[in-house]
């Protein structure tokens, strides 16, 4: 029987047939997949932009602070344009946030094929493709959730693991793709063949479970219908307000900023630092490989392990992870020293980002999470922005990169400790909201607490 | 009487809970403390970085005698050398007695500099 027939129909016993397997056939897979690609083409441009950067400085004689302005310039949108795209996957679904997405990054490529002067590049290239990956990027995360009564972690460590192979993929493709046409056409050609290949997966994904008739996998007899809590706008407007009354709704999305500042620093300026230590650029730049490689293995890894050891324990150590590896740099002039520590920093880097979905599904439940996952989606963005920015000033007056490393250790740092102080996890935080509504009470998730819905991990 | 408005407000005399739940029920104008910490830390690192380099701007743009003292040799990413002290630094300075927008911001914002 073909595959997207058959896959998830076991009505009888639930569909893990109660006996709580990990792995058994599931449309829920195809969901996956369809959001790992779509997240990894749609993305790709952005996290290859450097290779954009020569042919263009060629073509019009622009510096290059101008060109990568826009890239500066796409990372402020996608974060400012993340609640709206959070949003817009709540109210439409995310099916119809991947097909506004599809339709801005093919006009934003092909119209970047045209352009002639610096505005044209921000416009096209940094807003709409900005806008674009902010579709792309933050409504298709809470539409997995949905899909993932049980093994939520094993879902997103395989999506946060294309977050990782994108970059290594993409820029060498895209550079290939440049040597043989010229940087326009390589531009027409990737909007178009990326367009056509997100039109694909448009047609084969759904919203949720039940848009095919069956139930989300390891769903059992007696598990409460995800979708029955929050279906209508009014109600998830309603919802968002309660969700927004909540701590954790914007310590997370600080908690995500932090770790961002703290890996986007050493993604930035690990190479010159490297090379400024005796290393050649080759050399330097296969330290930003061997970090994306090995934080694929942490990617996979984190979801997984926050659903068994308990979310906020594992963040806090890959945050720990992340910040304390850095401390090495202040002694590492060779080149073993640097590998040593790309593989090291690689694991806490991984593992920064997978915990989140996990964080909003135990505190949220299976409310639609598109508004919580689009504030931290901001949070992030804009610390991979101060990350990024902030290591050129302070080169530029001190010459040297030591304070921008103590930033990203203290970021890293700061974020441990702010998971660490978060709420528990071991119930959702407002699980009587529509009765709170009725009776106009303003406490939250006090007096009937509800255990929290996924894995046994609980801190 | 009519009860004032406050801007920090939270239950600190809570016995039996934990310094997590205290921290998570301290608001700053709504938001939570811990929340409100970050984004003050991380305007006036921005605000302050942002100055100092504006500020190194000007003085290097009016003496081009402080221009050998911005930083010292960079990376040209293009030749794939160090360049000169400052030379890229140097190079898009602009005219002396000149300003540009994002450098009288932060020079605005920035009670430091």
């Amino acid at each position: 029987m073909a595959l997207g027939v058959n896959l998830g129909r076991d009505p009888g016993k639930g569909e893990d047939g109660g006996n709580g397997r990990v792995f058994y056939p599931h449309y829920a897979w195809v969901i996956v997949t369809v959001i790992a690609v779509m997240q990894m083409v749609g993305t790709s441009v952005r996290m290859a932009f450097g290779v954009f950067i020569e042919p263009l400085e060629v073509s019009f004689g622009w510096s290059q602070g101008t060109i990568t302005l826009a890239y500066a310039i796409t990372s402020l949108v996608t974060a400012l344009s993340s609640p709206f795209a959070g949003w817009f996957g709540d109210r439409f679904g995310a099916r119809k946030a991947m097909a506004v997405g599809t339709a801005l990054f093919l006009v934003g490529m092909i119209l970047t094929g045209y352009i002639s002067q610096p505005w044209h590049l921000y416009l096209y290239f940094g807003v709409l493709l900005g806008v674009a990956q902010a579709m792309f990027l933050v409504p298709l995360i809470p539409a997995a959730m949905l899909w993932f009564r049980r093994h939520l972690g094993v879902g997103m460590g395989l999506i946060m693991a294309a977050w990782g192979l994108g970059p290594a993929l993409a820029a060498p493709a895209i550079g290939a793709m440049i040597q043989y046409m010229e940087w326009q056409q390589a531009f027409l050609a990737l909007g178009v063949g990326s367009a056509l290949i997100m039109a694909g997966l448009i047609v084969v994904f759904r919203n949720k479970p039940s848009d095919r008739g069956i139930l989300p996998y390891g769903h059992r007899p007696g598990d409460p219908s995800p979708e029955e809590k929050v279906v209508d706008p009014q109600r998830i407007k309603m919802f968002n307000g309660h969700m927004r009354r909540t701590a954790a709704y914007w310590n997370l999305s600080s908690i995500h900023f932090l770790g961002c500042v703290g890996h986007a620093v050493i993604l930035i300026y690990i190479i010159p630092l490297a090379v400024s230590e005796g290393l050649s650029l080759v050399t330097a730049a296969a330290l930003l490989t061997v970090m994306s490689a090995v934080s694929i293995i942490s990617r996979i890894a984190v979801p997984i392990l926050c659903e068994h050891m308990g979310t906020r324990t594992v963040m806090a150590i890959f945050y720990f992870l992340q910040g304390i590896t850095v401390v090495s740099l202040f002694w590492t002039h060779d080149p073993w020293m640097f590998y040593l520590f790309a593989v090291l920093f690689g694991i806490g880097y991984g593992g920064e980002t997978g915990g989140f979905p996990i964080l909003n599904r135990k505190y949220y439940g299976h409310a639609p999470t598109g508004s919580p996952y689009g504030i931290q989606m901001l949070g992030a963005g804009l610390g991979m922005a101060l990350g990024g920015w902030v290591g050129g000033p302070i080169y530029d007056m001190t010459g040297s990169y030591d304070l921008a490393l103590m930033i990203a250790i203290v970021a890293s740092l700061a974020g441990m400790v702010s998971i660490v102080v978060l709420e528990p996890t071991h119930k959702i935080l407002i699980p009587d909201w529509e009765v709170e509504q009725v009776f106009g009470t303003e406490g939250h998730g006090v007096s009937n607490p509800e255990p929290a819905p996924t894995g046994s991990g609980a801190d | 009487m009519k009860a004032c408005p406050r801007l920090l407000y939270g239950n600190l005399n809570m016995q039996n809970d934990s310094l997590a739940s205290r921290l998570n029920e301290m608001r700053v104008l709504g938001l939570p403390l811990q929340f409100v910490v970050v984004v003050v830390l991380s305007l006036a690192i921005t605000i302050f970085f942002g100055a100092w380099a504006a500020d190194a701007r000007i003085e290097a743009r009016n003496n081009p005698y402080a221009q050998a003292g911005l930083g010292e040799a960079q990376f040209d990413f293009r030749t794939g050398q160090q360049a000169s002290p400052n030379g890229a630094l140097a190079g898009s300075l602009g005219n002396p007695g000149e300003e540009q927008g994002w450098e009288r911001a932060f020079l605005f914002a920035c009670p430091l500099h």
